[in-house]
């Protein structure tokens, strides 16, 4: 049994070495051949796994877009709801604020009438007074801070 | 490329590529540039037709177009052919005169009012115009430590290229004042302007920040000059008028530096570039004369509160009234008709708003004492030659409405005379916009204290124009209602004791024929208040 199973073992051997010969002699690039279709199932592999997860981050995406649109609607709800009100308030605070414009335009304008004033008073009523001032009700003035 | 100009009563039409829009055209009066603007301005043409724009006549020159004419479209900037078309306008003879009564050449300035290019002016203008610009400075300095410098068009053109800009119209210098407050900045511009007046000079303020002095060569107005007042607040924003409001320190600004103008040594801000960029923006570099200034509302609102506006419509009335044949054919104003009825021999009569001084030179051939003013310069010293040339008494001086100082000194001076004196403010109402009627009120109350009585007159309702009339270049009418009238002049102690309504005859623009105008002559008197 023993010898036969060896004879059977140098048969395949000898097979073996034949085909190897053979395929040398007929198709020399078949080691490399086959290296390049184990790279490329390899490959075609990965691609395949970024392809699934691709597909998994646009059903995240469609989700997560789901999601937003909810929450769009449910704002834009709210602000229907609340249109009424927010009418209100610019119906209220339009004429504040044309009144806090002209306020602060009349404040500015102060400013050119502070400098009217203190120009009439120097050049015109006081040259014109000048002489009708007296010095001892001057000199009779209350003190004032120092 | 702009191509198939047409011009007509309307304006100009012309047909220009999408990638032209972009591009800046001069249009030139027989070869003469006379205003500027942006392709991209123009609209769309009648009909809609692809790349086909079309532009009206700048309103103020409207009235000068009578007659025949070249007129060019000239890319600025040498980008393109020049088109051009002779046209017949209106039913005048002879070529169209775009010029000022004196001849000199007019132009539209970037304001779309009427001025005088630099360019158009005789060759002697360069020097004169520089001598107005030192003597100017020397008044400021005199006795003043203050930094000034040219501004505006007069550094920007030097900066490019040493030179003037052509299409220019003045000069002008800034001051930065040393401080802070408007109050303060305000008080300093009133000082400077009395020592440039004292100085022998013809100023007049446009505002509380800006100033104008006028020269006069051969007995014609010269080139001017503008002074703008500048300041920096306590938190860093520089102000000038107008308008400038930016974040500038002030080493950007002063000390000065010195440029040289038509070869000439001037001081300068100590950096041009941040100057120019803040006024005209980042393309200053690039020569435009279609630019106009785009203030915003943060910065306007500041200036017209500050510093308020002490022009008001007074170029516009210096063209109205001065261009105008003096004597009115149709004579006196009713109102001063219905005066002078009224008026006991060699009465005191003070006239508002005289204009060209027709109505003062009548009531004074009728043995009146009359002074007049108004605030149009060239119109009394029109009036006045007349007055002198006809021996009359009549006395005319300038008197702005709008500043309240030297409405007080002249209600001053007229109420320290102690008589009853009859005020004539024909047409005033009307003209005044509402910001001066508080002045005119408080002038009347001062001057009628001692007697006399004020004739005012509103417009009930406004002139029809006159078929084919030119556009008004203004708004020369206003409606008031006399009620309303009553409740402003209430708080001066004024009470309107008569109002006549009536219907008038009246010019319904400048260049244009006379119709009928309803309204209300009013006589107002100062009562003292029973409080």
């Amino acid at each position: 049994m023993a010898a036969v199973d060896q004879v059977k073992r140098f048969g395949r051997g000898a097979a073996r070495l034949m085909a190897r010969r053979a395929r040398r002699l007929l198709v020399p690039d078949y080691d490399e051949l086959v290296s390049d279709r184990d790279r490329a199932l390899h490959e075609l592999q990965v691609a395949f796994e970024s392809v699934t997860a691709a597909h998994q981050g646009i059903a995240d995406l469609q989700a997560e877009q789901r999601a937003l649109q909810e929450r769009l609607n449910a704002t834009l709800l709210l602000a229907e709801a609340a249109e009424p009100r927010l009418n209100e308030v610019v119906v209220r605070v339009e004429p504040r604020l044309e009144q806090l414009e002209d306020g602060l335009h009349e404040a500015r304008r102060l400013n050119l009438r502070i400098a009217e004033l203190t120009d009439i008073v120097t050049e015109i009523v006081l040259p014109l007074h000048h002489r009708d001032i007296d010095a001892e009700r001057v000199a009779d003035l209350a003190p004032d801070t120092q | 490329m702009i191509t198939q100009l047409t011009a007509d009563e309307q304006g100009l039409a012309f047909t220009a590529s999408a990638e032209d829009r972009s591009v800046v055209l001069d249009l030139l009066l027989d070869g003469r540039r006379i205003w500027s603007f942006r392709c991209a301005d123009a609209d769309r043409g009648l009909g809609a037709v692809a790349d086909r724009w079309s532009v009206p006549w700048p309103s103020v020159l409207r009235p000068h177009l009578e007659g025949s004419a070249t007129f060019t479209l000239r890319p600025v900037g040498g980008d393109g052919a020049a088109q051009s078309v002779d046209v017949t306008l209106g039913t005048g003879s002879g070529r169209i005169r775009f010029t000022d009564r004196d001849g000199m050449a007019l132009m539209v300035n970037k304001w779309g009012q009427l001025g005088h290019a630099l360019g158009d002016w005789d060759d002697g203008m360069v020097t004169r115009l520089l001598d107005h610009v030192d003597q100017v400075r020397a008044g400021l300095l005199a006795g003043n430590d203050l930094d000034v410098y040219v501004t505006s068009g007069t550094l920007l053109g030097p900066y490019r290229d040493g030179h003037l800009i052509p299409s220019d119209d003045d000069a002008d210098l800034a001051y930065l004042s040393r401080h802070t407050h408007p109050v303060a900045v305000i008080q300093e511009s009133f000082q400077l302007g009395r020592r440039l007046a004292a100085a022998g000079l013809t100023v007049q303020r446009y505002s509380a920040g800006h100033l104008q002095v006028h020269f006069e060569n051969q007995g014609r107005p010269d080139v001017y000059v503008d002074v703008f007042t500048g300041w920096i607040d306590d938190v860093g924003w520089w102000y000038q008028t107008f308008a400038v409001r930016s974040r500038v320190a002030r080493d950007r600004l002063v000390p000065v530096s010195t440029i040289e103008v038509e070869g000439r040594t001037e001081p300068a801000p100590r950096e041009p570039e941040a100057v120019l960029a803040t006024i005209y923006g980042p393309n200053w570099r690039t020569p435009d004369p279609a630019f106009t200034f785009e203030v915003p509302p943060a910065t306007s609102n500041r200036f017209w509160g500050w510093l308020s506006d002490a022009g008001m419509d007074r170029s516009l009335w210096e063209l109205v009234l001065g261009d105008a044949p003096h004597g009115d054919p149709a004579g006196p104003s009713g109102a001063a008709r219905l005066l002078a009825e009224r008026l006991g021999p060699g009465s005191a009569v003070l006239e508002l708003g005289c204009g060209r001084g027709e109505d003062a030179l009548w009531l004074a051939g009728r043995g009146h004492r009359v002074e007049a003013v108004d605030y149009a310069h060239r119109p009394l010293l029109d009036a006045q030659s007349v007055a002198d040339v006809n021996m009359s008494p009549a006395r005319f001086r300038p008197l702005n409405l709008y500043d309240l100082r030297r409405v007080m000194a002249l209600g001053t001076e007229v109420a320290a005379r102690d008589e009853p004196v009859h005020v004539l403010a024909h047409d005033l109402l009307p003209t005044l916009w509402d910001v001066g009627r508080p002045a005119l009120f408080r002038l009347l109350s001062m001057v009628l204290r001692t007697g006399g009585e004020a004739h005012l007159d509103v417009m009930t309702s406004p002139p029809k124009r006159s078929a084919g009339a030119p556009p008004e270049p203004g708004p020369l009418w206003r409606e008031l209602a006399v009620a309303d009238l009553e409740a402003e002049m209430r708080p001066f102690a004024l009470h309107v004791r008569e109002a006549h309504p009536l219907v008038e005859e009246v010019r319904t623009g400048p260049g244009a024929g006379r119709g009928p105008v309803t309204r209300t002559r009013m006589v107002v008197e100062w009562q003292r208040s029973t409080r």
